[in-house]
């Protein structure tokens, strides 16, 4: 079948000039464009070819923080700020809703940037450069970056992750050398983590009653998106439900070995503190997002998870 | 009339495709799709583990 039938025995008919010479045209336009395929990566704009490895939230994490540590300059608004060496590979880690650490890279040197996600899908938006991938969890990408303009430059998550998506901003600073951290406010930086007992502590809240503290952390709870994975009806979402919760006792996983806690402020606090000690068995594979609660907000958090039956 | 002229003449598996144009079509897509399929299988299958060299000199 066929729109129109062809003539009997146009298969063995000889192909005529003019028609010759649309294949050999077409035919050299193809090549032409495969060949531009290949030159855009080189002489175009667009996003750089990378390595993937595959990983896991819970490695990546680990990477993350022990990278942080060693390179930690200081913090900016709670994010850990670092700067790292020429050529060396660095780390950076999207999670519900921040960009972890903030880089500050010289300009006209080779990184090897190695990202991934600790929760979900996020997008890598590299502005005002247009540079724009997906950031999957599971898979570390690794791009060899030369970052080619002096200043800041901001990294959004363009893939929708939750209430706090819009607040998803990273930084990486361009320098030329160190007497331009100044310029950026980058030479004073504070060096104390948030959750210690000295940061962001701006009201005494040891006179509240239990009332106002459960008030105030149901504000927390829903301000810092906590309600993004924890649901309060006792319906597991990414996270445990927080129902029923408080006193009761959990299987948890702490490196590789099983075991039972019962919930109380100090495993609250620590949950929060440091989300990746003790991981709620069935939920090893949604690590929970380091949230930088100050204490104040954790006791209010507690109380608020205590009242929730 | 030989014998041999009488005989309708095959056509090759070449004209029958050509001749046909929703399998044409048909073979257009599926061949592109199933190609292109195994090729992402093959991708994802072959994603390799981060170096332990990488992540030595991180953790170190």
């Amino acid at each position: 079948m066929s729109l129109i039938a062809p003539q009997e025995g146009w298969f063995q008919k000889k192909v005529s000039k003019d028609e010759r010479m649309w294949i050999v045209i077409s035919f050299f336009v193809c090549v032409f464009l495969f060949v531009w395929m290949v030159m855009w990566h080189v002489v175009g704009r667009q996003n750089p070819s990378n390595t993937t490895y595959k990983t896991n939230p819970i490695e990546f994490a680990q990477l993350h923080d022990a990278y942080v540590k060693k390179n930690m300059l200081g913090m900016d608004n709670g994010i850990p700020v670092v700067k790292p060496e020429p050529g060396s590979d660095v780390i950076l880690m999207a999670q519900m809703w921040r960009w972890s650490p903030v880089l500050i890279l010289k300009k006209d040197e080779w990184y090897n940037l190695h990202i991934s996600s600790k929760d979900l899908l996020h997008g890598f938006s590299l502005q005002p450069s247009n540079m724009n991938f997906q950031v999957y969890p599971d898979y570390d990408y690794v791009l060899k970056f030369k970052p080619t303009q002096l200043g800041e430059a901001k990294i959004l998550c363009n893939e929708y992750c939750g209430i706090g998506h819009h607040t998803m901003i990273g930084k990486i600073l361009v320098i030329d050398s160190d007497e331009d951290l100044a310029k950026y406010g980058y030479d004073k930086l504070s060096t104390v983590r948030p959750g210690d007992s000295e940061t962001n502590v701006t009201e005494d809240i040891s006179g509240w009653t239990e009332e106002q503290l459960i008030k105030g952390g149901e504000t927390v709870f829903n301000l810092k998106g906590c309600n993004a994975c924890h649901k309060t009806d006792g319906t597991a979402l990414i996270g445990p439900a927080l129902n029923k919760l408080y006193g009761s006792k959990v299987k948890v996983n702490e490196n590789g070995k099983i075991k039972e806690v019962t919930v109380d402020d100090d495993y609250i606090t620590t949950s929060i503190n440091e989300p990746q000690k003790q991981i709620v068995v069935g939920f090893e594979n949604t690590a929970m997002a380091q949230m930088n609660l100050t204490p104040n907000e954790i006791k209010q958090i507690t109380a608020y998870i205590k009242s929730l039956k | 009339m030989s014998e041999q002229e009488s005989q309708p003449k095959r056509a090759s598996a070449l004209q029958v495709v050509m001749d046909d144009v929703m399998l044409l079509l048909f073979l257009g897509v599926t061949i592109y799709a199933v190609f292109y399929l195994i090729w992402g299988v093959m991708e994802i299958a072959t994603v390799p583990n981060i170096p332990e060299a990488v992540k030595q000199s991180i953790l170190k």
